[in-house]
């Protein structure tokens, strides 16, 4: 797994770092499922800040650097929900509250990128070509990371991310297109 | 796709993104040279269809909430932005939210022209100018706010009319429309005056930028362009900026002089041209021949376009579009006291244009049909003029080969419609020459009464053009083929770029698609190569009856010279599409059935194994003429269904309001409509690549046609 380079302490922190960003997926879920009030907004950045802060409070120090952090918080991101897109897909579940929340925050993301796990085959596909603009894209669209946090996560000018990001989305979406057959003909 | 292509596709891409038409087609093409396949890749990606909120943050509600505004849904996509209908919470109102695309963001000069826009517009407070709330900026998204018209813009309203179901201005050609179409124009000319007061120049008046609301009053929107005096110029450079059709000669020359009000004026003049004909004063392919259209020609006169024009009116709007700054209406006021006039029945101050000014007219008019004989005319007004509108023409070297015979050129409309213009000698084959960009179409006759045709469109700074054809007598041409007498036609709403209405010559047209069998014969006879995938797959099990695929359009045109015919025009074929009362498909309103056309196959990429696509079209495609039921009512077959099939013409499609070529297809499958060759189950097609002579598809094949010349 890529996280693992991420992850000096190996699978045990990396699973930790798992259930602790499903833990606030969950959370939000449930806020969510609550009706805050319009006047709240989660700020694009909150879900993987809250995340690293909880880490810090719970003194594990590997993750002391934060664009490591925010990194790894972002695949583990795409990774949780297209993962309980697929389960979603392949299993009818009993419902328990805290499945249906994640139901909702899968919901919620696939309003943005239509199918959850046509966009993981499209990031894979990506990835071939390009691994940087994926990692782009997880931080900014699954981490919720502003452009200048992502630059600083990857070392980069804002600029070069801002150029990858627009290459990437626009590709994505051709990509995504051509492969839902939105233009089609019968090319026999 | 190999890395060094990919890097070249992200470089290209990331330059164009700054660039804009028409320097962004002039740059990809220089840059791409040959590569097509890195041309297509970007332009693809340009086309940018992504909604604006794909792969935003979807968690809380910044994704949907821009500052202030609510986004409720999205009414309109236009070259500058998507505009939505949007919430504003702090005053508790409906807005219209134009929101530019992100990468916008990426480009200074554009956030800065879109700050100055905002500016520019917020200072002006006019019943017919729809006032600007805000201007802001959330992450990448910049937007500004305006006031939300309840109501179709007058582009929409025109495509009401044109199929007679205007709500405000009624029912075309009465007295009421053109009363109704001159008190919307006096707003618009009342708002520009104002504005033009304010220091403001709009720059892009078109009939997207007027919105209607529901009490049917005008607004003028989107002071994309405008240029504040106060605030310096605009664009540094001298780039070419708003929308062609609309253009006015100085602004689409791009001249270094001072664009004014009378810009305004003129495009206000166009809009007022479009709304009396239904049609646009100049049409074209790409901007720049629209642009070329602009300076150079003079717009067909309004009451040849349609006698209905009350004369008044018509003299009004040639006063708005005088080619010349001194001899157009001197302010937006003007226009619309003339307009004043006319709806209170008094006389109007404009002037019908003296002979000489009509003459001029008639010359720039048909420039190039009377190119040859143009000496005469020229002579009594005055050689001076030659120069300046033969000059700027982009005139592309043709080579026509033959036995002897002669050779006439005729210029049709950018469809294949015709234009009226006069036919031009081109002399004895060899033809070595050059025409001027366009689309043509060249008889070749010999003395004992064979001939040819020659269909071909002329791209400003293409190629030189070849072909080679042989000559043919009439009755082996007409072999197979079938003579259409066209009814007079018209266009359905869809086809903006095509006219109207039009009446097209009559034409023969291969009853069905060339076969494989035929296009085997053409090959060996001349020694053409073979379809390329032919030496690696088992041929034996293709049939000769089925179509001929695999084949570039050039391919295509060669068979066709060979056979002394041409492809067909796009007119031509939207006619055996639909006949002369638009029906939904060439047998009739009736729904496609099995017995009608053969189901179209799964999508299949263009990519895949060709062993693949062997298979796919063996599997989907029938020999030529299974379905008589789909016949067109004369007998054509397979016009829909079978494969799509190659024109002589650009295909085009219209995106924000520009024409695009699209060279050689057949395409367009839209709602509810089968407009292409090909059948598809749910939804729409279109093609949205160049034909290129790599591009031999297994879903391409051909008909021939040939012009009917009775006497």
């Amino acid at each position: 797994m890529s996280e693992q380079q991420h992850t000096p302490g190996g699978a045990e922190s990396s699973e930790g770092l798992f259930s602790l960003v499903y833990d606030e997926l969950y959370g939000l879920a449930k806020r969510s499922m609550n009706g805050q009030s319009p006047g709240h907004t989660l700020q694009p950045t909150a879900l993987v800040n809250e995340a690293y802060l909880k880490v810090l409070k719970s003194g594990n120090s590997q993750w002391s650097n934060r664009e490591h952090f925010l990194n790894f918080a972002a695949k583990a991101m795409r990774h949780v929900l297209v993962d309980h897109a697929r389960k979603k897909d392949a299993v009818k579940r009993r419902s328990s509250g805290e499945r249906v929340a994640l139901d909702q925050v899968v919901q919620e993301f696939e309003k943005r990128s239509g199918n959850l796990l046509a966009l993981d085959a499209g990031l894979e596909a990506l990835a071939n070509r390009d691994p940087q603009l994926v990692t782009i894209v997880e931080l900014h669209f699954f981490g919720g990371c502003s452009f200048e946090e992502t630059a600083s996560a990857l070392g980069m000018k804002t600029k070069e991310v801002k150029s990858g990001w627009v290459f990437a989305r626009s590709w994505l979406n051709n990509h995504l297109k051509s492969e839902l057959g939105h233009k089609i003909h019968p090319n026999p | 796709m190999n890395e060094k292509q990919w890097k070249e596709v992200r470089r290209l891409y990331n330059a164009a993104l700054d660039l804009e038409e028409p320097e962004r087609e002039k740059f990809l093409q220089a840059e791409c040279g040959e590569d097509a396949e890195i041309l297509r890749d970007v332009l693809a990606l340009l086309a940018d269809s992504a909604d604006v909120r794909f792969l935003t943050w979807p968690l809380g509600d910044s994704g949907r909430v821009l500052g202030d505004f609510e986004l409720l849904e999205e009414i309109g996509v236009g070259g500058t932005g998507t505009v939505f209908r949007a919430w504003q919470r702090s005053l508790s109102r409906e807005v219209a939210l134009k929101v530019l695309p992100e990468h916008f963001s990426l480009n200074e000069d554009r956030v800065e022209r879109f700050r100055r826009e905002a500016r520019a517009a917020a200072k002006l407070k006019h019943p017919s100018i729809a006032p600007i709330y805000e201007v802001g900026c959330e992450g990448t998204f910049h937007f500004i706010a305006m006031e939300l018209v309840d109501g179709p813009d007058l582009a929409g309203e025109l495509t009401a009319v044109r199929g007679n179901v205007a709500i405000h201005l009624g029912v075309p050609n009465t007295e009421e429309y053109f009363k109704r179409t001159a008190k919307v124009v006096l707003r618009i000319a009342s708002a520009l005056a104002y504005s033009h007061g304010m220091g403001v120049i709009h720059r892009d008046v078109k009939p997207n930028n007027i919105l209607i609301n529901a009490k049917g009053d005008p607004k003028l929107v989107d002071f994309g362009l405008a240029r504040d005096d106060s605030q310096g110029t605009v664009t540094e450079t001298d780039r070419v900026e708003g929308t062609p059709y609309y253009m006015s000669p100085e602004q689409a020359r791009a001249i270094q002089e001072r664009v004014d009000e009378r810009t305004d004026v003129y495009s206000l003049g166009a809009v007022l041209y479009e709304m009396c004909t239904l049609s646009r004063p100049h049409e074209g392919r790409t901007t720049r021949e629209v642009i070329e259209k602009i300076t150079v020609h003079e717009p067909r006169s309004i009451r040849i376009a349609n006698p209905k024009v009350p004369t008044d009116l018509a003299v009004i709007c040639e006063k708005a579009m005088e080619r010349e700054l001194v001899d157009r209406y001197a302010s937006a006021s003007e226009l619309e006291d003339d307009l004043g006039r006319f709806l209170a029945g008094e006389p109007i101050l404009a002037k019908r244009a003296s002979p000489t000014r009509r003459a001029l007219r008639y010359v720039r008019r048909n420039r190039v049909a009377i190119g040859a004989t143009a000496g005469l005319v020229l002579a009594l007004i005055g050689a001076k003029w030659t120069y300046t509108w033969t000059a700027q023409v982009d005139w592309i070297p043709i080579q026509i080969e033959s036995e002897t015979a002669s050779v006439y050129a005729t210029r049709l409309e950018i469809s294949g419609a015709p234009t009226g213009g006069e036919e031009v000698n081109l002399g004895k084959t060899p033809v070595n020459t050059k025409l001027p960009v366009g689309t043509w179409l060249c008889r070749v006759e010999a003395a004992d009464g064979r001939r040819a045709e020659v269909l071909f469109s002329l791209d400003p700074g293409g190629e030189t053009l070849k072909r080679r054809v042989t000559l043919t007598s009439l009755e082996e041409i007409r072999l197979g083929m079938i003579r259409i007498e066209p009814l007079l036609w018209r266009a359905s709403g869809a086809c903006t770029f095509l006219p109207n209405s039009v009446t097209l010559p009559p034409f023969y047209v291969d009853q069905n698609e060339v076969t494989v069998d035929q296009y085997r014969d053409f090959c060996e006879a001349n020694e053409h190569p073979l379809p390329y995938f032919w030496a690696r797959l088992d041929v034996s099990r293709l049939p000769g009856n089925f179509p001929i695929t695999g084949i570039s359009a050039e391919d295509a045109e060669a068979y066709a010279g060979w056979k002394g015919k041409r492809l067909l025009t796009h007119a031509e074929y939207e006619y055996l599409l639909h006949g002369p009362n638009n029906a939904k498909s060439s047998w009739g309103d009736e729904a496609a059935t099995p017995e009608h056309r053969k189901a179209a196959g799964p999508y299949l990429a263009e990519n895949a194994p060709i062993e693949e696509r062997f298979e796919h079209f063996l599997t989907y495609a029938s020999p030529v003429g299974s379905y008589p039921k789909g016949a067109t009512p004369e007998g054509v077959l397979d016009i829909i269904g079978n494969v799509a099939e190659y024109l002589g013409t650009p295909g085009m499609e219209l995106i924000d309001g520009e024409v695009r070529p699209m060279k050689g297809l057949s395409f367009e499958v839209d709602a509810g409509y089968i407009q292409g060759g090909e059948v598809v189950e749910n939804g729409f097609a279109h093609f949205d690549r160049p034909a290129t002579s790599r591009w031999r598809p297994l879903h391409m094949g051909f008909r021939c046609a040939s012009t009917a010349r009775d006497l």
